[in-house]
Protein backbone atom coordinates (compact mmCIF):
# COMPACT_ATOMS: atom_id res chain seq x y z
CA UNK A 1 0.00 0.00 0.00
CA UNK A 2 1.32 3.48 -0.88
CA UNK A 3 2.15 6.01 1.80
CA UNK A 4 -0.66 8.31 0.67
CA UNK A 5 -3.27 5.63 1.42
CA UNK A 6 -1.77 4.93 4.84
CA UNK A 7 -1.75 8.67 5.61
CA UNK A 8 -5.33 8.94 4.35
CA UNK A 9 -6.40 6.07 6.62
CA UNK A 10 -4.63 7.72 9.57
CA UNK A 11 -6.43 11.02 8.91
CA UNK A 12 -9.78 9.25 8.39
CA UNK A 13 -9.60 7.35 11.68
CA UNK A 14 -8.34 10.50 13.42
CA UNK A 15 -11.46 12.35 12.26
CA UNK A 16 -13.66 9.40 13.26
CA UNK A 17 -12.08 9.54 16.72
CA UNK A 18 -12.82 13.27 16.93
CA UNK A 19 -16.44 12.81 15.78
CA UNK A 20 -16.96 9.95 18.25
CA UNK A 21 -15.57 12.10 21.07
CA UNK A 22 -17.91 14.99 20.16
CA UNK A 23 -20.89 12.62 19.88
CA UNK A 24 -20.03 11.10 23.27
CA UNK A 25 -19.77 14.54 24.84
CA UNK A 26 -23.16 15.58 23.43
CA UNK A 27 -24.84 12.40 24.75
CA UNK A 28 -23.53 13.13 28.25
CA UNK A 29 -24.52 16.82 28.52
CA UNK A 30 -28.13 15.95 29.46
CA UNK A 31 -27.98 12.19 30.00
CA UNK A 32 -31.00 9.89 30.02
CA UNK A 33 -31.08 6.09 30.08
CA UNK A 34 -31.24 5.86 26.29
CA UNK A 35 -28.44 8.42 25.85
CA UNK A 36 -26.22 6.54 28.31
CA UNK A 37 -26.93 3.35 26.38
CA UNK A 38 -25.78 5.04 23.15
CA UNK A 39 -22.83 6.63 24.93
CA UNK A 40 -21.61 3.19 26.03
CA UNK A 41 -21.52 1.97 22.44
CA UNK A 42 -19.92 5.19 21.16
CA UNK A 43 -17.23 5.06 23.86
CA UNK A 44 -16.15 1.63 22.61
CA UNK A 45 -16.05 2.90 19.01
CA UNK A 46 -14.02 5.92 20.16
CA UNK A 47 -11.38 3.72 21.78
CA UNK A 48 -11.23 1.43 18.74
CA UNK A 49 -10.82 4.40 16.35
CA UNK A 50 -8.12 5.95 18.57
CA UNK A 51 -6.09 2.73 18.59
CA UNK A 52 -6.44 2.26 14.82
CA UNK A 53 -5.33 5.90 14.35
CA UNK A 54 -2.30 5.19 16.52
CA UNK A 55 -1.30 1.96 14.78
CA UNK A 56 -1.84 3.25 11.23
CA UNK A 57 -0.23 6.61 12.03
CA UNK A 58 2.68 4.88 13.71
CA UNK A 59 3.24 2.71 10.65
CA UNK A 60 3.17 5.80 8.42
CA UNK A 61 5.47 7.74 10.73
CA UNK A 62 8.15 5.05 10.86
CA UNK A 63 7.90 3.93 7.21
CA UNK A 64 7.00 6.96 5.09
CA UNK A 65 7.38 10.14 7.18
CA UNK A 66 11.22 10.41 6.97
CA UNK A 67 10.86 11.50 3.30
CA UNK A 68 8.28 14.17 4.24
CA UNK A 69 10.48 15.28 7.13
CA UNK A 70 13.41 15.91 4.75
CA UNK A 71 11.16 18.02 2.51
CA UNK A 72 9.86 20.08 5.45
CA UNK A 73 13.37 20.66 6.84
CA UNK A 74 14.63 21.77 3.42
CA UNK A 75 11.81 24.34 3.15
CA UNK A 76 10.93 27.52 5.02
CA UNK A 77 8.45 25.89 7.46
CA UNK A 78 10.97 23.89 9.53
CA UNK A 79 8.83 24.50 12.62
CA UNK A 80 6.14 22.27 11.02
CA UNK A 81 8.40 19.35 11.90
CA UNK A 82 10.51 20.68 14.76
CA UNK A 83 7.59 21.93 16.84
CA UNK A 84 4.32 20.64 15.36
CA UNK A 85 5.24 17.07 14.36
CA UNK A 86 7.51 16.46 17.33
CA UNK A 87 4.77 17.66 19.70
CA UNK A 88 2.01 15.79 17.86
CA UNK A 89 3.76 12.43 17.88
CA UNK A 90 4.40 12.65 21.63
CA UNK A 91 1.22 14.21 23.02
CA UNK A 92 -0.70 11.56 21.11
CA UNK A 93 0.06 8.99 23.82
CA UNK A 94 -1.82 11.01 26.46
CA UNK A 95 -4.84 11.19 24.13
CA UNK A 96 -4.68 7.49 23.31
CA UNK A 97 -4.65 6.49 26.97
CA UNK A 98 -7.41 8.99 27.84
CA UNK A 99 -9.51 7.48 25.03
CA UNK A 100 -8.79 4.03 26.46
CA UNK A 101 -10.17 5.03 29.89
CA UNK A 102 -13.37 6.58 28.42
CA UNK A 103 -15.44 3.39 28.03
CA UNK A 104 -14.58 2.30 31.57
CA UNK A 105 -15.94 5.60 32.93
CA UNK A 106 -19.12 5.49 30.83
CA UNK A 107 -19.81 1.83 31.60
CA UNK A 108 -19.11 2.21 35.34
CA UNK A 109 -20.69 5.60 36.04
CA UNK A 110 -23.12 6.14 33.15
CA UNK A 111 -26.26 5.58 35.21
CA UNK A 112 -24.97 7.65 38.14
CA UNK A 113 -24.30 10.59 35.81
CA UNK A 114 -28.04 11.00 35.20
CA UNK A 115 -28.55 12.15 38.82
CA UNK A 116 -25.08 13.21 39.99
CA UNK A 117 -24.31 16.63 38.48
CA UNK A 118 -20.85 16.84 40.03
CA UNK A 119 -19.82 13.51 38.54
CA UNK A 120 -21.27 14.53 35.18
CA UNK A 121 -19.41 17.87 35.22
CA UNK A 122 -16.05 16.17 35.97
CA UNK A 123 -16.67 13.63 33.22
CA UNK A 124 -17.55 16.37 30.73
CA UNK A 125 -14.34 18.25 31.60
CA UNK A 126 -12.20 15.14 30.98
CA UNK A 127 -14.11 14.23 27.80
CA UNK A 128 -14.04 17.87 26.66
CA UNK A 129 -10.26 17.83 27.04
CA UNK A 130 -10.14 14.78 24.75
CA UNK A 131 -12.31 16.55 22.15
CA UNK A 132 -10.04 19.59 22.30
CA UNK A 133 -6.96 17.37 22.06
CA UNK A 134 -8.32 15.45 19.06
CA UNK A 135 -9.19 18.73 17.34
CA UNK A 136 -5.69 20.11 17.98
CA UNK A 137 -4.08 16.88 16.70
CA UNK A 138 -6.16 17.04 13.50
CA UNK A 139 -5.16 20.68 12.99
CA UNK A 140 -1.50 19.79 13.59
CA UNK A 141 -1.78 17.10 10.91
CA UNK A 142 -3.05 19.72 8.48
CA UNK A 143 -0.16 22.05 9.37
CA UNK A 144 2.40 19.29 8.80
CA UNK A 145 0.88 18.46 5.39
CA UNK A 146 1.01 22.16 4.51
CA UNK A 147 4.66 22.20 5.63
CA UNK A 148 5.40 19.43 3.11
CA UNK A 149 3.60 21.29 0.29
CA UNK A 150 5.44 24.53 1.07
CA UNK A 151 8.71 22.57 1.19
CA UNK A 152 7.98 21.14 -2.27
CA UNK A 153 7.33 24.64 -3.63
CA UNK A 154 10.81 25.60 -2.43
CA UNK B 1 -15.80 -1.83 37.66
CA UNK B 2 -15.46 1.37 39.73
CA UNK B 3 -12.16 0.08 41.17
CA UNK B 4 -10.90 -0.42 37.61
CA UNK B 5 -11.85 3.17 36.74
CA UNK B 6 -10.02 4.50 39.81
CA UNK B 7 -6.90 2.45 39.01
CA UNK B 8 -7.08 3.47 35.32
CA UNK B 9 -7.39 7.19 36.05
CA UNK B 10 -4.39 7.12 38.39
CA UNK B 11 -2.49 5.03 35.82
CA UNK B 12 -3.42 7.63 33.16
CA UNK B 13 -1.84 10.38 35.28
CA UNK B 14 1.30 8.30 35.92
CA UNK B 15 1.72 7.28 32.26
CA UNK B 16 1.09 10.80 30.89
CA UNK B 17 3.60 12.42 33.23
CA UNK B 18 6.07 9.59 32.58
CA UNK B 19 5.69 10.09 28.83
CA UNK B 20 6.33 13.84 29.13
CA UNK B 21 9.37 13.18 31.34
CA UNK B 22 10.74 10.48 29.02
CA UNK B 23 10.25 12.85 26.11
CA UNK B 24 12.43 15.54 27.66
CA UNK B 25 15.03 13.03 28.91
CA UNK B 26 15.45 11.27 25.55
CA UNK B 27 15.61 14.54 23.58
CA UNK B 28 18.34 15.88 25.86
CA UNK B 29 20.27 12.59 26.17
CA UNK B 30 21.34 11.16 22.84
CA UNK B 31 22.45 7.76 24.29
CA UNK B 32 18.93 7.19 25.69
CA UNK B 33 17.29 8.14 22.39
CA UNK B 34 19.73 5.92 20.47
CA UNK B 35 19.16 3.08 22.94
CA UNK B 36 15.40 3.28 22.37
CA UNK B 37 15.95 3.30 18.61
CA UNK B 38 18.34 0.34 18.83
CA UNK B 39 15.97 -1.71 21.00
CA UNK B 40 12.68 -0.88 19.30
CA UNK B 41 13.75 -0.01 15.70
CA UNK B 42 12.62 3.62 16.27
CA UNK B 43 12.77 5.76 19.41
CA UNK B 44 9.09 6.67 19.04
CA UNK B 45 8.04 3.01 18.98
CA UNK B 46 10.04 2.45 22.17
CA UNK B 47 8.49 5.54 23.74
CA UNK B 48 5.00 4.28 22.96
CA UNK B 49 5.61 0.69 24.06
CA UNK B 50 7.12 1.77 27.39
CA UNK B 51 4.37 4.35 28.05
CA UNK B 52 1.61 1.83 27.32
CA UNK B 53 3.38 -0.77 29.49
CA UNK B 54 3.67 1.75 32.35
CA UNK B 55 -0.08 2.40 31.99
CA UNK B 56 -1.00 -1.31 31.98
CA UNK B 57 1.38 -2.29 34.80
CA UNK B 58 0.21 0.68 36.92
CA UNK B 59 -3.40 -0.52 36.59
CA UNK B 60 -2.32 -4.03 37.64
CA UNK B 61 -0.44 -2.71 40.70
CA UNK B 62 -3.05 -0.12 41.68
CA UNK B 63 -6.14 -2.31 41.27
CA UNK B 64 -5.70 -4.28 44.54
CA UNK B 65 -4.42 -1.18 46.36
CA UNK B 66 -7.38 1.11 45.55
CA UNK B 67 -9.99 -1.68 45.86
CA UNK B 68 -12.41 -0.93 48.69
CA UNK B 69 -11.07 2.59 49.22
CA UNK B 70 -13.43 5.53 48.83
CA UNK B 71 -11.73 7.70 46.24
CA UNK B 72 -14.30 10.12 44.71
CA UNK B 73 -14.35 9.55 40.94
CA UNK B 74 -15.33 13.15 40.20
CA UNK B 75 -12.25 14.53 42.00
CA UNK B 76 -10.00 11.94 40.37
CA UNK B 77 -11.31 12.89 36.94
CA UNK B 78 -10.56 16.56 37.61
CA UNK B 79 -7.04 15.68 38.74
CA UNK B 80 -6.59 13.52 35.63
CA UNK B 81 -7.78 16.36 33.39
CA UNK B 82 -5.41 18.85 35.00
CA UNK B 83 -2.34 16.60 35.08
CA UNK B 84 -2.79 15.18 31.57
CA UNK B 85 -3.15 18.77 30.33
CA UNK B 86 0.06 19.73 32.16
CA UNK B 87 1.91 16.75 30.63
CA UNK B 88 0.81 17.91 27.16
CA UNK B 89 1.93 21.48 27.89
CA UNK B 90 5.32 20.20 29.09
CA UNK B 91 5.92 18.54 25.71
CA UNK B 92 4.73 21.54 23.69
CA UNK B 93 6.77 24.04 25.71
CA UNK B 94 9.86 21.82 25.47
CA UNK B 95 9.78 21.76 21.65
CA UNK B 96 9.01 25.48 21.37
CA UNK B 97 11.96 26.30 23.64
CA UNK B 98 14.21 23.86 21.71
CA UNK B 99 13.22 25.49 18.42
CA UNK B 100 13.73 29.03 19.64
CA UNK B 101 17.06 28.15 21.26
CA UNK B 102 18.46 26.50 18.10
Amino acid sequence: MGGEYVLGAHALFGVLTLLSAIWLLVELVEPTKSRISRARTISLALTLFAWITYLVGGYYYVTYYPASKSIILAGPWTWAHKIVMETKEHIFFAGLLTATVMPLIVWAYGDKMIEDKGLRRSTLILFGLLVLGALVLDMMGALISTGVRIGLMG
Amino acid sequence: METLVTASLIALIIASLFSAGLNIIKETNTPIKDGLALTFRHHWIGHGVITILIFAVSIGILYPIVGGKKIPAEKLMLWSSALVFISVLMILIFYVVEYLAA
